[in-house]
């Protein structure tokens, strides 16, 4: 409470400039607006689009035709931090090691940069039931299982799972898991369990053979792209998870996007997506704000297929852009980047818990332990920090509540290098979404895969 | 897609933005679209049930459209239709239906085949003017021999001919009866209450104990109540809400079928009589933890003891008031809440208006308990406990909001859990006995009443104690309580209390006066007597930010038995205010002599008030 006070419980209130508030943009069905408050989408008549430009410009007051729409009401989100809500989902860092030696890996192959440690039983199960006391009466709640690789744990999965499920069930909720594996070690007892209870499984992937190998070999020297395919086979055989994704992470040597893509589309995958490297042991890989340029140019042309594709109603898994348009179709407005210290958190080998599995054993980021409970002050604290409008430049940017101010372990450890590459991604994908939208409308109705969820 | 002509809404954040505007302020009774009038306040068949001059129409009903009663006056009644010949059902129905048709060209509508909702929009669609209606028995012609006009009612209704139609045992074959259809407006344009008595319109909502209760899914939102649950227990998941076994385990299954579903459910009387056993619903999932109280069984009281139990009382809930009253201007927040404030005086300016709203609430239980008293015979109770509460026995007292005397008012306030503790527990017993004892109570519904709006008041008071401690959590007491001084300092405060008392004096003796009258006052007394409280409240606020502590000196003449005005007693208050006024704006600068002024207009208004009704009720 005391730090509640001192930081206050609304953000400072100079006023960020109008272009913050709003911004233009044009599809191939005319001029829009989108309304960072609320996370709205309106059709403009040119002449009003012409208005709204002198406007944001700087250079002509507010179109009164649009004042209703920025200026009715209270607004969605009002600067007051969330408080902790109950717990949804928690992760466990089973395995804090892993079977490949990848130079860009967050986790530096499961060690966060200490020693190579497995969870206790107990220690897992006790994680599950600080999940269970702390949640919402009810409520689904999601067990995700991490590493490094947590296959290599492969007994604590397969006990945590059926426990967690069997707690849960008794106490009123269901629980669906989630497991970040690389897929190498998988057996068919894995894939029976996988199938068997309500498993989203993602899977790293760099792309074909010899991309792949060349960033990912086994700490073996053998080819971790055939053992991925042989692992795939053992899922196909003995029992494919209710969503199976890919997670392609773009290196600065990762070079065109839409081969890899088309790639892991190929493989069968439910859903296929990158994830920039902006943090890495191995500092040559990551991307510095020279590569951002480019990304953003690899990733559109991704998405110009995908807008194609999707849009002549054929199916075209590129989980960055499903989950864009369908985000700017709700209208999704949020002040965090994802749920991490909110209604989620990840415990670490010995069971202390932190905001998120990126930020394993960061005691910055510490948020309690799994058998003393969470810490909901040290919760309260960070999500009064990292509210959006709380931070600089962020609450001057008008895809602030889209994007929700960048992920806590790069903004900490980078700073925020990818504002430009966001905000061209979001930009691109507010035009796709007024496009598809009339060329699809039913893709926006239909039950969409990606709404099974996953941690945060 | 060319450019937008308009701004639209997108994408579903967009949407939801919408304003909706509401009926426009033309919107009649009878604009509805279909049965449920815009904004659910009724079920239009039940409007249109005497559309017919002289006779009464139900529509809810699956076979068709039925007479249920004829009037004793009107045209069915001088074509001799009476009550035996009912049930008559409605064959066909004739009228113009669109403004721009000729009379000639006036559709007949068959009603055969159709169930009282369908009858019903065929009637809803009738314009005012003439109308044709063909009657006869059972739920419609089945052959075309049994239609005695030929599918076509015009030629009836355009040479207003009516005729009814009997065997030769007397049952009436058939009727057509032509009338102007009825409208339902009174000359002032309110829907004639003597035609609709209460629940006529609303008949057949959503609510509870209503038809529609059972039958709407919770995709209508008007019936409030989900279908599908979990049990309590959260071990049986997708179970039907309304199901009539609720003591197997496991539960039965819900069926996948409507005629599955409705078998297991509640039927119309089992869920009128019965409804309080659905439980309460949260996250989809049944509680258990929320049952009905025990009965009461409590020892009955004579008329004698509780005349003195509820004079007693009342004496507790001006102490309360005042207590309260106390612990409000004890709390360092200005009257009103400043335009911009801070988080600290927002804090102390919420727990305090909590906290006020609660003394409110005490001075309305006051009234309440001299209204029953009234109502008993018993004279007023003015006067003010020395001690409080039975088991709760403590001495009156007049205490800042201190953490600990918080505490002590959430104890007071807190809910009886045994009969007869607690301030509303004493009620509790009083409520019972009253209520059954009707021949010990004449007056018993309206005390019965009265004592229960009492003990629901009561409740909600722990609540918002509670509440007031969440307000000023974290603040420390000698941040939010005022400082007090021992003594005024200047002839201004001594002055000032001076016309605080004055203004208690003048609340007490308005309220005795006016509860000994009872309805006699004509509730003239109550309205100047709100304003001396407003009087005693804006005073005691200048005196508590002057850190002078409000004295609420009791005088002695309001507990006095005898006459509730004896001689004088009016003239003296007159005097005692005037002097106080005078003394305290002959000490103060403008501010004090604009206060004096505006308590003076109400001052002299109530005096006036008290001498008409003392004068009129003989009362000195």
């Amino acid at each position: 409470m005391t730090v509640l006070l001192q930081i206050g419980r609304r953000p400072p209130d100079e006023p960020v400039t109008d272009a913050s508030h709003a911004r233009l943009f044009r599809s191939a069905g005319g001029a829009h607006l989108f309304v960072a408050d609320g996370s709205r989408v309106y059709d403009l008549p040119d002449e009003t689009a012409e208005r709204v430009r002198t406007w944001l410009d700087g250079a002509g007051a507010m179109p009164e035709e649009i004042a209703p729409l920025m200026t009715g009401g209270p607004p969605r989100i009002d600067g007051r931090p969330l408080d902790p809500p109950p717990l949804a989902s928690i992760s466990l860092n089973v395995m804090q090691s892993c079977n490949m030696s990848c130079g860009y890996c967050y986790a530096d192959e499961g060690r966060f940069g200490g020693r190579a440690r497995a969870m206790p039983e107990e220690v897992a199960f006790a994680t599950v039931d600080r999940l269970i006391a702390e949640s919402a009466p009810g409520a689904d709640l999601v067990v995700g299982f991490m590493g490094g690789e947590p296959l290599l744990a492969r007994r604590l999965v397969h006990r945590v799972t059926r426990y967690a499920d069997r707690a849960a069930r008794a106490a009123g909720h269901t629980v669906r898991f989630a497991v970040t594996t690389n897929l190498t070690t998988v057996t068919p007892e894995d894939a029976r369990l996988f199938a068997e209870f309500p498993f989203t499984v993602s899977v790293s992937l760099d792309g074909p053979a010899e991309h792949q190998d060349s960033v990912r070999r086994m700490r073996d020297g053998s080819s971790s792209y055939q053992r991925l395919r042989t692992g795939l086979d053992v899922l196909r055989r003995h029992g494919r998870p209710r969503h199976l994704s890919a997670r392609v992470t773009v290196t600065s040597r990762s070079g065109p996007l839409l081969p890899i893509l088309e790639h892991g589309i190929g493989l069968g995958f439910d859903e296929v997506g990158f994830s920039a490297v902006l943090v890495s042991p191995d500092p040559a890989l990551a991307l510095g704000p020279a590569d951002m340029a480019p990304l953003l140019e690899r990733m559109v042309a991704c998405g110009e297929v995908a807008l194609r594709e999707i849009g002549a109603g054929r199916r075209y898994p590129f989980g960055n852009f499903e989950t864009a348009v369908h985000q700017i179709h709700r209208g999704t407005h949020r002040p965090y980047p994802c749920g991490a210290g909110a209604g989620y958190l990840s415990a670490n080998a010995e069971g202390d818990l932190y905001a998120c599995h990126r930020l394993i054993d960061d005691h910055a980021y510490a948020m309690g332990d799994v058998t003393a409970g969470t810490d909901r002050t040290a919760r309260a604290r960070h999500l009064a920090a990292s509210h959006v409008d709380r931070m600089e430049p962020c609450r001057s940017c008008w895809a602030r509540y889209l994007c929700g101010g960048g992920c806590h372990h790069e903004v900490s450890r980078r700073g925020r290098v990818a504002c430009d590459y966001i905000r061209g991604w979001l930009a691109f994908t507010l035009r796709a979404y007024a496009e598809l939208l009339d060329t699809r409308p039913d893709y926006f109705t239909i039950d969409h895969p990606l709404d099974t969820g996953g941690l945060v | 897609m060319t450019g937008a002509d308009k701004i639209y809404p997108r994408n579903l954040t967009a949407r939801a933005d919408h304003q909706v505007r509401g009926n426009p302020a033309s919107t009649r009774p009878e604009s509805g679209v279909d049965n449920c009038y815009p904004g659910l306040e009724f079920d239009q068949r039940n409007l249109d049930k005497q559309f017919f001059p002289g006779l009464v129409v139900e529509f809810h009903r699956n076979d068709g459209a039925l007479i249920t009663g004829v009037a004793a006056t009107g045209l069915p009644a001088e074509r001799g239709l009476t009550a035996a010949d009912l049930p008559l059902a409605v064959w066909a129905v004739g009228g113009r239906t669109e403004a721009g048709q000729s009379e000639a060209a006036a559709p007949t509508f068959s009603c055969t085949g159709l169930n009282g909702l369908e009858v019903w929009r065929r009637v809803h669609d009738l314009m005012p003017g003439r109308i044709a209606l063909l009657l006869g028995p059972g739920p419609g012609f089945s052959s075309p021999g049994s239609d005695p006009v030929g599918g076509n009612l015009n030629g009836f209704r355009l040479q207003n001919r009516s005729l009814v139609q009997r065997d030769q045992a007397g049952r009436v074959e058939a009727a057509v009866l032509v009338a102007d259809r009825a409208r339902y407006l009174d000359p002032d344009g309110v829907i004639d209450p003597d035609a609709y008595p209460p629940g006529e319109l609303t008949r057949s909502l959503c609510a509870p104990w209503q038809f529609d209760f059972r039958d709407c899914g919770c995709f209508y939102w008007a019936a409030s109540k989900p279908d599908i649950v979990t049990s309590s227990d959260g071990r049986f998941p997708n179970l039907n809400f309304q199901r009539r076994d609720r003591t197997s385990v496991p539960p039965p299954a819900d069926q996948p079928t409507m005629a599955g579903r409705r078998e297991q459910e509640l039927d119309y009387p089992e869920l009128i009589l019965d409804w309080n056993v659905l439980p309460v619903v949260v996250n989809d999932r049944e509680s258990d933890a929320v049952a009905a109280p025990p009965p009461v069984d409590v020892p009955e009281m004579t008329r004698d003891e509780v005349i003195e139990e509820l004079t007693y009382l009342a004496t507790v809930e001006h102490a309360l008031a005042v207590e309260y009253l106390f612990a409000h201007l004890s709390l360092d927040a200005p009257m009103r809440l400043p335009e911009s404030p801070d988080d600290r005086t927002r804090r102390i300016h919420a727990a305090a208006t909590e906290v006020f709203s609660i003394a409110v609430d005490e001075m309305r239980h006051l009234r309440w308990a001299n209204e029953a008293l009234t109502l008993l015979g018993a004279p007023p109770s003015l006067g003010r406990a020395e001690r409080i509460g039975r088991s709760l026995d403590r001495p009156f007292a007049l205490e800042p909001l201190t953490p600990e005397q918080l505490a002590w008012f959430i104890e007071v306030e807190r809910p009886s859990q045994v009969i007869g503790t607690g301030v509303d527990g004493m009620y509790v017993r009083l409520h019972t006995t009253v209520d059954r004892r009707p021949d010990l109570f004449p007056d018993r519904e309206r005390i019965v009443h009265l004592l229960k709006l009492i003990i629901d008041e009561g409740d909600d008071h722990f609540h918002r104690f509670t509440a007031v401690q969440g307000h000023l959590a974290g603040l420390d007491p000698a941040d939010y309580l005022r400082e007090f001084v021992e003594k005024p300092a200047d002839e201004l405060a001594v002055q000032l209390q001076e016309l605080a008392d004055q203004n208690y004096t003048a609340l007490l003796t308005a309220l005795r006066l006016t509860f000994a009258l009872g309805d006699a006052a004509g509730g003239l007394l109550i309205e100047q007597s709100r304003r001396a409280m407003f009087n005693l409240h804006e005073t005691n606020h200048v005196l508590a930010a002057r850190g002078i502590l409000p004295r609420f000196a009791l005088p002695a003449s309001v507990t006095q038995p005898g006459p509730p005005a004896p001689a004088g007693m009016v003239a003296d208050l007159a005097a005692s205010l005037r002097s106080a006024r005078d003394a305290f704006a002959a000490v103060g600068g403008p501010g004090e002599r604009a206060l004096v002024l505006r308590q003076a207009a109400d001052h002299e208004a109530l005096v006036d008030q008290m001498l008409r009704l003392t004068d009129e009720h003989d009362l000195g």
